[in-house]
């Protein structure tokens, strides 16, 4: 590991500025967009006389860089030379970076929308040139090089001269880039462009991940998930139901009905590969930021199988579009089909309430209560159906734009929370999804019927009678 | 039922018809839809231009052209196009560094606003209107009114201004024909009294870019130069690194510069006053005997009338004069003597101040001898010798001397000055009847517009030759469009003033822009229609450049690879206990000047005091951005990114009493009644009570200029008077007044009691201690044109503001003509 610093020597500095349009010509940045900067303090008057310097500025690649972990994608990273960079792959332009700098050193690019930013000309230094910057700097005022080679220029310089770096009280963050010259030089700079403490969160949407979101989603999922372990249990005291006697060769016809098509079987499992494939690189992208909610080696293992972080998110993307591809084709194709009959059976009917309340009345009474017949889905169902697919719309459409939108404000700050969020309610409601399919025994023709597509009558008939004298009328 | 099995299956196979197109979704859909560049999100690289991509481009070794320094760049051509502009590590001068305009120079390349063709004037002269034609028929008009002038007044009716290394062709071109009437702005209205001013003390002028042997320096003193805000490479360099070997810097400056921050000694003198500082300085070291004895006795004639002659400059007497407390003089005069012979009195370049230019700098001269800085390490070094092969024309045989030099300044170079050759082209009996600009834009770097406008009004034509169509070029007839400096070639650079002497080229690294051309194919189609077959007889220029580098064993082939080529080293200092044969008539340090006597002026230099401006009003000084070469880069819209106007330093007591706050609008008017502006003020204590400050280049007129026109306010649009420097015909241009005014030209009234004060001690002249001769600054009557404002009210000089009423100089220029 090595650590890439720089110093800027304001006493040889004169603030001609060279040093900011090599930086713009070498990295053809469009106006506005700035990756280091150099700002006149005119001479004005002052206790200890007027001084004529400047405020000669870049990316300090912190120690304890405050934009790492505002990153919810993770594009910004420290690289083994100790320098902070944005993969410009992973990068979706959100901004919360750039809130989240308390030098203003990160911009987002016009033409693409991604965050540009002063990376001590990596390809460059890589390849052993230096810096653009320091390469032209008439005064020579610029030394950079590893900090942690005790060999090297920096590090010389750094022992022989006192140097300081832009740091408050308030914000410390342990900068790379230091400050070598007259005390009262450097304590101007300091003066005129402290260091903004409200740089060292990301904005709303941002906190509201951080603080929010986390704990929501933990005690959400380990309510249900105790709540599907007393019912588990419950279940377990329960004397087990008469098995039901094998179908025969021949029979099934009989004692089946049409429960859904091929297709409708074709997607459901579908679906099902896409949520765990989505949930899985969705949280171990969370897994480089302050929103973590993978430990590290997780995250460690799952870059060592999809090979880069921008790899990861790649396949997260591809997957999601093919997901879009796929669920935008059934609702065309399938409009009449499958799209309006889904929809009207999720339908809120009289009743629902009254079942809802009575299934979960009977959760904790030992003798369970007669509940209203129901339809194809019943009313847990029909919720359940109902916030999934309202949560997917979301997660879709969010999703897009953050691939979409990079650069767009508040667009992008905000879909990244509802992302998040609707993902949080969904994985609730596919929790209890799953347990019921999985762990109740009594379920267990229902879950049939997702692999063959049709459904044992007599389940059918006590589960939802409505739907089975319907199906016969036709 | 058969038909409901029929239609699941054709879902199902519809259904795996979308999977497979959904499963390559992002190939096809999306470039389907249109979202091709947030796609790229996920796909290669987001930039088009890196550094690695870069390095795969064509490296072509060539010259900056922004500012005299000439750095070496190398252009970065990819597919024929330059991609970028890097310093060329080779160069023995700038090392690989450029500054901000070396750096974005390119983008002069696609200036939509470039002059692609041979324009015709059309309509009256100043409207700015033209039709393009073809070069054969520019070129013959340009040839047969050439031919026309010639023929009827001779070859000095030519008026030529030019300007840079392009320029020597038609220089050559028009020595060759005889004409004697040629100037060059940058020695009369920019360094000629420091040329002629240490030429004549040293034998060698101190050399472009001057032979500063700073880096070695133990002690430098500015006069007025503001490095840092005029950025050369090497010259920044060179003061960062004997800053940081802890070299003494002493600022002398009106103005709190970037300089003068750094320095351990601010002086903050009052301005037309820097001779008697150093004058003082010289004192000091005489009456305290410190001075290289040694040296002195070794190389100099002329001390024992230097000693008589500087004896009442005493360090109090200088006080009163410069407003410097007399032992902060005195200390420095003895930090100089304790760290000479490494002391750096730099020359500056801008010298054209007051009109006493030549002496302050002989002054300078004079004082660099008496530390022994000259020609050793750390003070000047020596000049080098490179000899190359003949110019393209050879010198005339004879012509009749029709110069329009009034004989008043016996030490002009390049020809005539400036204001000669305006007033040469006025009255009845005026001799120039054409003007060629080459390269010069005559409205924003000549004093006296309204004369100017008046000559540009009178002569039979004009042509020009440049590359933007600047507001010079508004009064063309005929406008040639030159190639740039990233298009062409130019004669050979031959560096002398360098420890290591070199040649380097520029070359052309781009396709010039439309019909452009290279001056060396413009002045030799011009001299071969007017018969000179003698002159550019190579065909194409790079023959001659084989030729120019014939004797240094060298093609131009080779060096066009290697962009440089170092000579061998020659002795850059004087061999102690040597004598040195100076180039002066005595072959010595000439601290009395017999030339300068036998013409008339003072041998040694005695101060002349310059007007001050009365309460009201303020001396109008400019000074540099680090983002722009005078007036020529402003339509750079990288450089005009980073530096798009000038603000006005007012002090801040001043500001105080006038009731003007930090970023207020004012107007400014000179003592002649014109007026620019808005400008916003920059209140500071760092800046004198009589003077205002601003940056020069700004508020351009042409409207042609898209990205420059309109920002900021013109200091030359105020300098409408000048005082000559006798030697040199140089003009002086810090001499102008300015009051603030409102919009309607309202004075901006009041004046601190502080300010009051100082102000009514500066107009007495300063008492005395011992006498001072009283003397005529140059034989007969100072010219018209330079003479210094009365200050206080409108006076009746010639260059009267207009008569339309409104006397703004902007409006002048669109409408006056």
């Amino acid at each position: 590991m090595s650590r890439q610093a720089m110093i800027i020597d304001m006493d040889r500095c004169v603030g001609c500025g060279a040093c900011v349009m090599a930086c713009e010509e070498e990295w053809a940045l469009p106006q506005g967009v700035r990756r280091s900067w150099v700002e006149p303090l005119l001479p004005v008057a002052a206790p200890t006389g007027p001084m004529y310097t400047h405020y000669v500025g870049l990316c300090s690649h912190c120690s304890e860089a405050t934009c790492l972990g505002a990153c919810p994608t993770g594009a910004t990273y420290r690289d083994p030379k100790g320098r902070v960079r944005v993969d410009p792959r992973a990068c979706i332009g959100c901004g919360y970076c750039v809130a989240a700098c308390p030098y203003g050193a990160r911009t987002l690019h016009p033409d693409h929308g991604r965050i540009e930013k002063c990376d001590f000309c990596a390809p460059l230094t890589d390849a052993g040139l230096t810096p653009a910057c320091v390469r032209t700097c008439p005064a020579g005022a610029r030394i950079f090089g590893d900090l942690d080679d005790r060999s090297s220029e920096v590090s010389r310089y750094f022992r022989k001269h006192p140097v300081r770096c832009l740091e408050t009280d308030r914000v410390a963050i342990r900068p790379n880039v230091y400050y070598a010259g007259r005390r009262r030089t450097i304590a101007r700079i300091l003066a005129t462009h402290p260091p903004q403490e409200a740089g060292l969160r990301p904005p709303l949407p941002g906190r509201l991940m951080k603080w929010l979101l986390r704990p929501a989603l933990a005690g959400m999922l380990g309510l249900t998930l105790a709540a599907q372990g007393v019912a588990y249990l419950k279940q377990m005291r329960r004397p087990e139901p008469e098995p039901e006697p094998a179908p025969t060769e021949g029979t099934v016809p009989e004692n089946t009905v049409h429960r859904r098509d091929q297709s409708m079987v074709w997607l459901h499992w579908f679906n099902v590969g896409v949520w765990v494939m989505q949930l899985l690189t969705g949280f171990v992208l969370l897994g480089r930021s302050d929103y973590r909610v993978t430990p590290p080696f997780v995250y460690e293992v799952a870059i060592s199988v999809f090979g880069s972080h921008a790899m990861l998110l790649r396949w997260h993307l591809v997957v999601g579009l093919v997901w879009v591809g796929v669920l935008v084709t059934y609702g065309l194709f399938g409009f009449r089909r499958y799209l309006m009959p889904y929809l009207r059976a999720l339908w809120p009917r009289p009743g629902d309430a009254t079942w809802i309340l009575g299934r979960v009345l009977n959760f904790f009474v030992s003798k369970p209560r007669d509940l209203p017949p129901q339809g194809r889905y019943n009313a847990g169902q029909k919720l359940c159906g109902a916030v999934v697919s309202t949560g997917t719309v979301i997660i879709i459409i969010t999703g897009l734009m953050m691939w979409l939108l990079p650069g767009s404000g508040p667009w992008i700050q905000w879909a990244i929370p509802a992302h998040f969020a609707s993902m949080s309610v969904v994985l609730v409601m596919l929790a209890v999804h799953i347990f019921m399919a999985a762990f109740v025994s009594t379920q267990r023709p229902a879950l049939k019927s997702m692999f063959t597509g049709r459904m044992a009558v007599d389940f059918a008939r006590e589960h939802h009678p409505l739907w089975l004298k319907r199906r016969r009328k036709d | 039922m058969g038909t409901m099995d029929k239609k699941r299956r054709m879902d199902r196979r519809d259904f795996l018809k979308t999977v497979g197109v959904g499963a390559a979704g992002p190939g096809l859909i999306a470039p389907a839809a249109g979202l091709v560049t947030p796609a790229a999100g996920i796909g290669p690289a987001l930039r088009p231009e890196t550094r690695v991509a870069n390095t795969l481009a064509q490296e072509i070794p060539s010259l900056c052209d922004l500012c005299f320094w000439r750095c070496g760049i190398l252009a970065k051509v990819r597919d024929g196009a330059v991609v970028r502009v890097e310093g060329n590590p080779d160069h023995p001068r700038s090392q690989g560094r450029l500054c901000a305009r070396g750096l974005s120079g390119w983008r002069q390349i696609e200036d939509p606003n470039r002059l692609k063709f041979p324009l015709l004037r059309v309509g009256k002269r100043g409207d700015g209107n033209w039709k393009r034609i073809s070069w054969d028929r520019a070129l013959d008009l340009w040839a047969t009114k050439t031919q026309e002038t010639i023929r009827k007044d001779g070859p000095g009716s030519i008026g030529l201004f030019s300007h840079g290394l392009s320029s020597r062709f038609i220089n050559g071109f028009m020595h060759h024909l005889g004409n004697p009437n040629r100037t060059a702005p940058s020695f009369g209205q920019c360094r000629g009294p420091r040329d002629v001013g240490f030429g004549l003390t040293f034998g060698e002028g101190p050399g472009s870019p001057a032979r500063h042997d700073m880096a070695r320096s133990r002690m430098i003193v500015l006069l007025g130069s503001h490095i840092g805000e005029n950025v050369q490479t090497a010259q920044v360099a060179e003061l960062a690194e004997a800053l940081s070997r802890g070299a003494r810097l002493v600022v002398a400056d009106p103005r709190l510069s970037v300089a003068a921050s750094k320095a351990h000694r601010w002086m903050n003198i009052r301005p037309g006053t820097d001779t008697a500082l150093v004058l003082a300085w010289i004192h000091v070291l005489l009456t305290e005997g410190t001075y290289d004895r040694e040296y002195v006795a070794r190389h100099t004639i002329g001390l024992t009338e230097l000693l008589r002659e500087a004896a009442p400059y005493t360090p109090e007497w200088a006080a009163q004069v410069t407003q410097i407390p007399a032992k902060d003089i005195v200390a420095e005069a003895r930090e100089m003597a304790r760290r000479r012979p490494a002391v750096m009195i730099h020359c500056g370049r801008f010298s054209t101040w007051y009109g006493n230019d030549t002496q302050r700098n002989r002054a300078m001269a004079i004082l660099t001898a008496l530390l022994g800085a000259w020609g050793r390490p750390g003070g000047y070094f020596l000049r080098s010798k490179i000899s190359l092969g003949p110019r393209p024309c050879p010198a005339p045989h004879s012509a009749p001397d029709q110069s329009v030099a009034t004989g008043r300044h016996a030490f002009t170079q390049h020809g005539v000055a400036a204001q000669e050759l305006i007033e040469g082209s006025l009255g009845p009996k005026r001799r120039i009847r054409q003007w060629l600009l080459y390269a010069v834009n005559p409205v924003q770097s000549l004093p006296g517009f309204a004369r100017t406008r008046e000559a540009m009004r009178k002569v039979d034509f004009i042509t020009m030759v440049d590359i933007l169509p600047t507001e010079g070029a508004l009064w063309a007839d005929l406008i040639l469009p030159e190639a740039g400096y990233l298009e062409r070639y130019d004669d050979i650079y031959a560096v002398k003033d360098h420890p290591q002497p070199f040649v380097a080229i520029r070359q052309p690294v781009a396709r010039p822009k439309g019909e452009a051309k290279g001056p060396y194919w413009i002045v030799q189609n011009l001299a071969h229609r007017l018969g000179h077959t003698d002159c550019f007889r190579q065909a194409h220029v790079t023959g001659y450049l084989d030729e120019r580098l014939a004797p240094l064993g060298l093609t131009y082939a080779e060096l066009a690879r290697k962009g440089v080529h170092l000579l061998k080293e020659q002795r850059p200092y004087l061999t102690d206990g040597q004598d040195h044969g100076f180039r002066t008539p005595s072959r010595k340090i000439e601290l009395f000047s017999a030339t300068l006597q036998k013409k008339g002026y003072d041998p040694i230099p005695r101060f002349e005091p310059v007007d001050q401006p009365p309460v009201g009003w303020f001396r109008l000084v400019a000074g540099r951005s680090p983002y722009h070469s005078f007036a020529r880069t402003q339509n750079n819209p990288r450089l005009l990114a980073k530096d798009n106007t000038n603000l006005l330093w007012l002090n801040d007591k001043v500001a105080r009493a006038k009731g003007i706050t930090d970023g207020v609008e004012v107007y400014v008017q000179n003592t002649d009644g014109y007026r620019t502006g808005p400008v916003k003020v920059f209140v500071t204590p760092a800046v004198r009570t009589d003077v205002i400050y601003t940056v020069h280049g700004f508020g351009g007129q042409s409207k042609a200029l898209t990205q420059a026109y309109g920002k900021g306010i013109s200091d030359n649009a105020l300098t409408t008077r000048f005082r000559v420097d006798g030697p040199t015909g140089a003009t002086g241009l810090r001499v102008n007044f300015v009051r603030l005014v409102t919009p309607d030209g309202a004075e901006i009234k009041g004046a601190s009691k502080e300010c009051k004060k100082q102000r009514s001690a500066l107009q007495k002249p300063p008492p005395a201690e011992a006498p001072i001769p009283s003397h005529s600054p140059a034989p007969g009557k100072t010219p018209a044109p330079g003479k210094t404002p009365a200050p206080g009210k409108t006076p009746a000089s010639p260059e009267k503001p207009p008569a339309n009423g409104d006397n703004t100089f902007r409006v002048n220029l669109e409408d006056g003509c």
